[in-house]
């Protein structure tokens, strides 16, 4: 496992807030491959292989920003877990919205998990690094390549 | 109206009666006697039984006179008694302020009082000569002309036996004014219980019609006004929620991008730049606690729940267990006076109120000194005391300490942004109640709160009796 670079898809229009999970993921000592997509459109493009993207692998794991210009994280999240080669890909939304409706929402378009960012540096930098580590070492996911 | 002739000096009918009553006696007693007029048998009689006879027919005649007499005096105090009435009701109807009209059966006027000559212009003999609805004219509100067939006012149903109220009827005066009226109409009927008529009574209400008007104007500005309000009001919680929750977005980043340098370069960096970091990275905590405390804020109104009925103390208790662990730290010690109270409240705020008046007590403490903290409940009306032995705030500050990030003290010395006060401010006042500081009793350091609450209207324990 050790060995294994692992492909993360990171949906999220602020750089800043891109460049930050970059750094927090920098310091895992896991091997790791951080892809990002500024836009929902973008990010569908590349998981579904369309254009420049015919060659792209499929990450292991999807970071999610609900708060996107455009096809907003909801449907973006919706088209992710209604296409079958997609939907058994863990998609973890990183938001900084307390709002009830959407953790429940979010949940019921069949989320994986519901994560808030927080405010504060050290913990944000703990969050990301524990959350990631968690769905790429802990969980145990199906391999890509065998179907059903 | 018309008088009757004055009554019949009694003297003269006192008189006649007794005349008459003579005659009569006289017939009837000489016939009975001896077919003899009895003036004149009374005259030549010698006989004693006879004299004893006639005295006993005095006495009755002077009986009989005395009867007549009172009979007389007593209806002539009645006549004058009827007489006083018909004055008094006379200047009744002639000084009522209200207009008085009595038409008969053919709808002819037979009485109109001077308020209501003064109220259509018209004098009693143009009302008794022309026809009362073409002089009138009587409208509906919406300036409709009435059918004269159908007028409530100038044609009376000779069935209708109850007052007919017309609460609004537009009149045209004699000047041509238009001017608006109140009209009760009053069947009247004799002792046969025959129409004789109808009693109309008529007010102007085109001055009460322009206050209501008005009135109505006044509250639908109010009402609009307090629409606007709202509507500001609601929209600049959604402002005051929406632009803090953003605005951490960015505050976030300064703050985590500085951190990160702080950790990336530290030894890269001498000690100025490593002090100017310090202060940004204090500067973003702080603004990042000042907007969580304006969020706490704008989510008093915005976000609370309906009012229920509640007891009271069971709030009190959970803000006390909430603070527990700063209750501990301080070794504060607070007495709650026992209550049932009941109270309309949103349960999480009622909480957060108590929580941070009581943490407040807690917290402005001279160094090392224990919080000794009374909550003091009393009710109708309900009355909420909690004193403390703290730092106490002077007078001058009474009002401020309620404003939002209002600080009387050094942050070094006291943490906090200074919103605690201002959400206190806020709840009690989404609850429709007050929160002030009082006096201390005898110049005692410490502050004292008082909350007032209105009551529930009815306790939930009853309400849930079977």
């Amino acid at each position: 496992m050790s060995n294994h670079t692992f492909t993360i898809l990171l949906i999220e229009d602020n750089p800043a807030d891109a460049r930050l999970v970059q750094e927090a993921l920098a310091e895992n000592k896991l091997l790791l491959d951080l892809q990002v997509a500024h836009n929902g459109e973008q990010a569908l493009a590349r998981l579904m292989r369309q254009g420049d993207h015919r060659d792209a692998k499929l990450p292991d794991l999807i970071l999610l920003d609900l708060n996107l210009p455009g096809m907003d994280g909801k449907e973006v999240l919706g088209r992710i877990k209604q296409d079958p080669d997609l939907k058994r890909i863990p998609v973890v939304i990183l938001t900084t919205s307390h709002a009830d409706r959407d953790i429940v929402q979010t949940y019921n378009l069949n989320a994986n998990a519901y994560v808030i960012k927080p405010l504060d540096f050290d913990q944000f930098m703990h969050i990301v690094r524990s959350t990631t580590q968690f769905w790429l070492t802990v969980a145990v996911l199906p391999d890509g390549r065998v179907d059903e | 109206m018309e008088r009757e002739s004055p009554p019949t000096p009694p003297i003269l009918r006192y008189s006649a009666l007794a005349a008459v009553a003579y005659l009569l006696l006289d017939g009837l007693v000489g016939g009975w006697l001896d077919h003899q007029p009895f003036l004149t048998s009374l005259l030549s009689a010698d006989d004693p039984q006879e004299w004893w006879m006639r005295i006993i027919t005095i006495v009755i005649i002077f009986l009989f006179g005395f009867w007549a007499r009172n009979a007389i005096r007593h209806q002539h105090t009645l006549l004058r008694s009827l007489e006083r009435a018909r004055n008094e009701l006379q200047l009744l109807i002639d000084s009522a302020s209200e207009g008085i009209l009595f038409l008969d059966t053919d709808e002819k006027v037979q009485l109109a009082n001077p308020a209501l000559c003064q109220l259509t212009g018209y004098t009693l003999e143009q009302l008794q000569q022309g026809d009362l609805h073409t002089l009138l004219d009587p409208r509906l509100p919406d300036g409709d002309p009435l059918d004269s067939d159908h007028c409530p006012l100038c044609h009376l149903n000779p069935e209708e036996r109850t007052t007919t109220h017309i609460p609004h009827l537009l009149l045209t005066t004699a000047h041509g004014d238009t001017i608006s009226a109140e009209c009760w109409v009053r069947p009247v009927r004799n002792a046969a219980d025959l129409p004789e008529g109808w009693l109309a009574t008529i007010i102007d209400i085109g001055k009460r019609i322009a206050a209501e008007q008005k009135g109505r104007e006044l509250l639908e500005d109010l009402q609009r006004e307090q629409t606007r309000l709202e509507a500001r009001n609601e929209e600049l919680q959604r402002f005051a929620y929406v632009a803090s929750h953003d605005l951490q977005e960015p505050l976030r980043m300064v703050s985590s991008f500085v951190q990160l340098l702080q950790r990336r370069y530290n030894d890269q960096l001498d000690d100025s730049a490593r002090e100017f970091i310090g202060f940004a990275v204090d500067g973003t905590t702080r603004m990042q606690q000042m907007i969580n405390d304006l969020l706490e804020y704008s989510r008093v109104g915005s976000q609370g729940k309906p009012l229920k009925p509640m007891a009271l103390r069971p709030l009190i208790d959970a803000a006390i267990a909430n603070l527990q662990l700063a209750i501990e730290d301080n070794g504060a010690t607070i007495t709650v006076t026992p209550s049932d109270a009941i109270i309309m409240a949103d349960e999480s705020q009622m909480i957060r109120l108590f929580q941070n008046l009581i943490g407040n007590a807690i917290k402005f403490q001279p160094e090392g000194q224990r919080a000794e903290i009374t909550i003091d409940i009393r009710e109708h009306p309900l009355r909420i005391t909690i004193r403390d032995n703290g730092i106490g705030i002077p007078e001058a500050y009474r009002a401020k300490v309620f404003e939002v990030f209002k600080r009387l003290h050094g942050r070094d010395q006291y943490k906090g942004s200074g919103v605690g006060l201002a959400v206190c401010r806020r709840i009690v006042m989404r609850h429709s109640g007050t929160l002030t500081i009082a006096d201390q009793p005898d110049g005692q350091p410490g502050t004292t709160f008082v909350i007032t609450l209105p009551p529930a209207p009815e306790s939930p324990a009853k309400e849930h009796t079977p």
